[in-house]
């Protein structure tokens, strides 16, 4: 994929995840629409996309709205590549591999950062820690699934 | 992918990210030159997503609302018949309310002047993940607004600023500030002086410096001055007291009285230079 349209995919999942979704939570939860696009892009694309999408979408993220510059880039990564390994076990025809694929991710970027503010001594109860993770797995499978058939048969089938 | 490459990768970004969090931990003292041409462009696109998606929210809520009015109004006719009898007990003569407004005075509580300097703005953005309460506001230098000036709603205090570009700014909450708080519960008896020392799950946690102190569930606490926080700021309500065994001294916990994920307007208290200066030199 061309880079110029990896960045302005990236802006625009950038501007929804940071404006438009913060107006609908549920439960208090958002889902992670870089994670959903992480996945999608695992599935279809090459590993040099995967990996300037991750970047871009972390450093995005840390320069305008985190208070620590680097943890998203690190966990995007860490999670697409993970991630890229567990894909070619699965079939793209199924849209249960990528409802499993975004469930790991999801467990994997929400267990990194607890372990991560436990570290900083920003302390979240475990408690909390299962709460977010749940309903950011059932929100972000749900979002998968649409934006996955949505994907594969507007866009790749064509 | 070969192996050794992506393991190369994992190592690298590792590197990268402790030099990166070690480097930006506190905040930045000042933004790049490319993150404020960039936000020329991003806040005010932000600003108009968040102002037209959050108007359009309250419509979509409001319409889900009505499917709740029957029961809606049931609730309203016993709230009023318990508002009326409340009512007539508190009826208050003038000079019982003058009387009050001297306790206000003399307790410190926050009044609608207290603050020269100020800058009312909009929240553009949130933190896009879940863990952090962390937003950005469209104003910054241009603006007069510092790292660490205070930022207050209408609730009480929301937290600090973080980072400061030329036209926007990054908010950090309470809940996710490891700088300790001094303050003072609003008591009709007696004040008692404390400080919150730390937060987990939207709570914080506190000590009162006296142990003896006779404080009660329900009370309230505000800001005493010291530090960054100006004086007479709603923090929280005491929602729970304990003896802290290890220090001698009774610790509270505190519900914040802001909703730090239904912030959209927030006041900007700008330092002045006094203050700039015992900040920068502390």
């Amino acid at each position: 994929m061309k880079i110029k349209i990896i960045l302005f995919l990236n802006l625009i999942i950038f501007f929804l995840q940071s404006t438009v979704i913060q107006h609908f939570r549920i439960a208090d939860i958002i889902p992670n629409l870089n994670l959903i696009v992480i996945v999608i892009f695992v599935i279809y694309f090459d590993i040099r996309s995967i990996v300037i999408y991750s970047v871009t979408a972390g450093l995005l993220q840390d320069l305008f709205l985190s208070p620590y510059i680097g943890i998203n880039i690190f966990l995007y990564l860490i999670v697409a590549l993970t991630i890229t390994n567990l894909e070619s076990v699965f079939n793209k025809v199924s849209v249960i591999s990528p409802a499993f694929l975004i469930s790991v991710a999801t467990v994997m970027y929400n267990s990194i950062f607890f372990i991560f503010l436990s570290i900083m001594n920003l302390s979240y109860g475990i408690y909390e820690f299962f709460n977010i993770l749940i309903i950011e797995i059932v929100l972000n499978v749900i979002w998968m699934i649409i934006i996955y058939k949505f994907v594969k048969t507007k866009l790749i089938e064509r | 992918m070969d192996k050794r490459l992506r393991n190369l990768i994992i190592i690298l970004s590792g590197i990268v990210l402790l030099v990166s969090i070690g480097y930006s931990n506190g905040g930045r003292v000042s933004i790049s030159i490319i993150e404020n041409l960039s936000s020329n462009i991003i806040i005010p696109v932000q600003k108009i997503l968040f102002d037209v998606s959050d108007s359009t929210s309250k419509k979509i809520k409001g319409i889900s609302e009505i499917f709740n009015t029957k029961k809606k109004i049931e609730f309203l006719k016993e709230e009023n018949k318990r508002l009326n009898s409340e009512l007539i007990k508190l009826s208050l003569t003038n000079s019982e309310l003058l009387e009050l407004s001297s306790l206000k005075e003399n307790l410190n509580y926050l009044s609608e002047n207290q603050f020269e300097n100020y800058v009312t703005c909009n929240v553009v953005s949130k933190d896009m993940g879940n863990w952090f309460d962390v937003f950005s506001i469209n104003a910054g230098t241009q603006q007069g607004v510092k790292k660490y000036s205070v930022v207050i709603s209408s609730e009480g205090l929301i937290g600090k600023v973080y980072e400061v570009g030329n036209n926007y700014s990054k908010v950090i909450s309470l809940i996710d500030n490891r700088s300790n708080i001094s303050f003072e519960t609003i008591s009709v008896n007696s004040k008692y002086q404390g400080f919150i020392r730390s937060s987990e799950n939207g709570l914080l946690f506190g000590n009162l410096f006296d142990p003896n102190a006779t404080t009660k569930i329900g009370e309230k606490i505000i800001t005493t001055g010291q530090g960054i926080y100006p004086k007479g700021i709603l923090i929280g309500k005491i929602i729970d007291i304990s003896d802290d065994k290890n220090e001698f001294l009774k610790e509270i916990t505190v519900k914040p009285s802001v909703d730090f994920k239904n912030i959209n307007v927030v006041t900007v208290i700008t330092m002045d230079k006094e203050k700039s200066e015992w900040i920068n030199e502390n």
